[in-house]
C-alpha cells in the first residue's frame, strides 16, 4: 500500500473516532450535540461505505450525491438550534429546502450520480462558510446570552472546523471535475490529500468541542 | 496529461486552496484571541464594577459615622448644656421659693418636678448620645468599651455575657475597631430583643492576619421553618462587615439551640 493510499484511509479515522467517541459519552451530550451527533453518524457511515467501495474499486459516487443534502441539512439543523434565538426558523427552513432541491436537480440534471457533485458542494461551502462566520459575529457578541455558556464552547469548536474545512475545500470543490478530466492521476491525489487534511483538522476540531463539552458536562 | 503550457490551474488552485485554508486559520486564531480579550475585558469591568460599590458603601458607612459623631457631640455639649442650665436655674428658684414664705402652695414641688424632668432630660440626651458613639471608643478601644457594655448588662441580672480575647488584639484603625464595635453591639442587641436568652459567649482573636469574632448564645436560634429573611440590622451588619472586606458565617448551634456566628475581617499590622 502506498504512503498516499494509506494517508487518504487514515483521513476517515477522526470522523469514526468522533462517533464512537459520541456514541460512549452519549448521555453527558448537551441537546444540541445531540442533533449534532446525527450528523456525525450520516458521515461516519457514507466515509465507511465510500471506503469500503473504494478499496473494492468501485465507483462510490453516489454516496456523496446523498450525502450532500443530507449532510447538508444535519448540519444546518444543528446551527438552527444553537442560534435558535438570534436566526429566523423560517430562512433556515428555506435554506435546507432550497439546497437539498437544488442538489436533487443538479443529480438528475447537470451532475449525474456517477459524476462529482461539484456544483453542490461548491454552493454547500459558501452557504457554511457565511453561516459559520455569522456564528462568530454572535458569539463575540457578548451583550448576547441567547447562546448559554455551555453549548458556547463545543460551538466555537465546531464552527471553527466547519469554518476550515469549507474555506480550504472550495476551491478543490469548484475544479474537482475540471482536474479530473485535465490533470494525472498524481496531481488529483495531491489535492485529495490537501482534503483529507483539512477533513482531519474539521473533525480534530469537532472531537475537541465535543470533549469539553462532556468533560463540563460529567 | 498535464494541461496548458506556464502556469497551469493546477499551480494556482493549490497556493489558493493554501492560502484560504491559512486565512480560515487565521480567522479562527484572531476569534480565540478576541474572545480572550474581551472575557479578559469583561472581567476588568465587573472588577472595576465590584470596588466602586465596595468604595462607595465604604464612603456611605464613613459619611453615616461622622454624622452620627456629628450628632451625638451636638446632643452631649449643646442640648446637655441647656438642660443642665435650665437644672440649675430650676434648683436656684427651688431655693429661692424655699426661702419665700408667701409663696404659691405647690409651687415648690411643681419645681421639683420639672427638676426630675431636667435630670431625666440630662440621662436621655447622655445615652442617646453615647448610644450614637460611645466616647470610650476612641479613648480605651474596642475591647475595654465592650467589657464595660457587658458589666452594665450583666448588672441587670437578666442576661450574663462572657466577654473573652484569645489573642491580644492589634492596634486597629479607627474605622475597623468601629466597625467591630456596631458588629458586635448588633449581635447583642439581636439576642437581647428576639432570641430570649440567658447567657452570650464574645470570642475575640488575631491570627494569620485576620480578625476573628465569634459569637454565640443559648436562645432560641433562627427560625429555620419560618421568615428566614434577614432584618434591617442584620442587613446592616453584612454591609459593614462586605465594606470591611469581611465576611461572616452563621446558623444555629450543632449541639442544640442558640444562635452562633463567626465573623473575619481581613487586617494586616503595618
Amino acid at each position: 500500500m502506498s504512503i498516499t493510499k494509506a494517508i487518504l484511509i487514515a483521513s476517515d479515522i477522526p470522523v469514526l473516532l468522533v462517533f464512537f467517541f459520541m456514541i460512549a459519552r452519549y448521555r453527558y451530550l448537551e441537546n444540541t450535540l445531540k442533533v449534532f451527533w446525527w450528523f456525525i453518524m450520516c458521515s461516519a457511515i457514507v466515509q465507511i461505505i465510500a471506503l469500503v467501495l473504494w478499496l473494492l474499486q468501485k465507483n462510490n459516487l453516489p454516496l456523496l450525491h446523498f450525502y450532500v443534502p443530507v449532510g447538508f441539512a444535519l448540519l444546518v439543523w444543528y446551527y438552527k438550534m444553537v442560534l435558535a434565538k438570534l436566526i429566523t426558523k423560517r430562512v433556515i427552513n428555506a435554506v435546507i429546502l432550497l439546497f437539498v432541491c437544488f442538489s436533487i436537480v443538479n443529480s438528475i440534471f447537470f451532475q449525474g450520480i456517477f459524476i462529482f457533485n461539484s456544483n453542490a458542494l461548491t454552493v454547500e461551502s459558501i452557504l457554511l462558510i457565511i453561516l459559520s462566520i455569522f456564528t462568530f459575529i454572535v458569539l463575540l457578541n457578548q451583550e448576547m446570552h441567547a447562546i448559554p455558556q455551555s453549548v458556547k464552547q463545543s460551538l466555537s469548536w465546531i464552527n471553527s472546523g466547519v469554518l476550515i474545512y469549507y474555506a480550504s475545500t472550495l476551491l478543490l470543490f469548484y475544479f474537482a471535475n475540471y482536474c479530473a478530466r485535465h490533470y494525472s492521476v498524481n496531481i488529483n491525489t495531491y489535492d485529495w490529500l490537501f482534503h483529507s487534511a483539512a477533513s482531519i483538522t474539521m473533525y480534530i476540531c469537532f472531537f475537541v468541542g465535543i470533549w469539553k463539552q462532556v468533560k463540563e458536562y460529567r | 496529461m498535464e494541461a496548458g503550457k506556464g502556469i497551469s490551474l493546477v499551480d494556482i488552485i493549490i497556493p489558493f486552496t493554501i492560502v484560504l485554508f491559512v486565512i480560515a486559520v487565521g480567522v479562527v486564531l484572531l476569534y480565540v484571541n478576541f474572545q480572550k480579550n474581551l472575557y479578559r475585558q469583561q472581567l476588568d469591568k465587573a472588577a472595576l464594577k465590584s470596588s466602586q460599590q465596595e468604595d462607595l458603601l465604604r464612603n456611605s458607612i464613613q459619611v453615616q459615622e461622622e454624622e452620627r459623631k456629628r450628632v451625638a457631640s451636638d446632643l452631649h455639649d449643646e442640648l446637655g448644656a441647656v438642660i443642665s442650665i435650665i437644672r440649675m436655674n430650676l434648683v436656684l428658684i427651688q431655693q429661692k421659693v424655699k426661702k419665700q414664705e408667701d409663696a404659691a402652695p405647690g409651687m415648690e414641688s411643681a419645681i421639683e418636678g420639672l427638676i426630675s424632668l431636667s435630670e431625666s432630660g440630662i440621662s436621655s440626651v447622655r445615652n442617646i448620645s453615647h448610644q450614637l458613639m460611645p466616647p470610650q471608643l476612641e479613648l480605651f478601644g474596642l475591647i475595654k468599651t465592650l467589657e464595660r457594655f457587658a458589666e452594665t448588662i450583666n448588672a441587670s441580672g437578666k442576661i450574663d455575657i462572657c466577654l473573652s480575647v484569645k489573642n491580644e488584639l492589634p492596634e486597629m484603625d479607627w474605622p475597623v475597631t468601629l466597625g467591630l464595635y456596631r458588629i458586635s453591639m448588633e449581635l447583642i442587641n439581636n439576642t437581647i430583643k428576639h432570641a430570649g436568652a440567658k447567657k452570650i459567649t464574645m470570642e475575640f482573636d488575631y491570627d494569620n492576619h485576620q480578625l476573628m469574632l465569634n459569637f454565640k448564645d443559648d436562645g432560641k436560634g433562627l427560625d429555620t421553618n419560618g421568615d428566614s429573611t434577614a432584618g434591617m440590622g442584620f442587613k446592616n451588619m453584612e454591609i459593614r462587615i462586605s465594606a470591611l472586606k469581611g465576611n461572616i458565617a452563621y446558623g444555629n448551634n450543632a449541639e442544640g439551640a442558640g444562635f452562633t456566628a463567626a465573623v473575619k475581617i481581613p487586617f494586616n499590622i503595618d
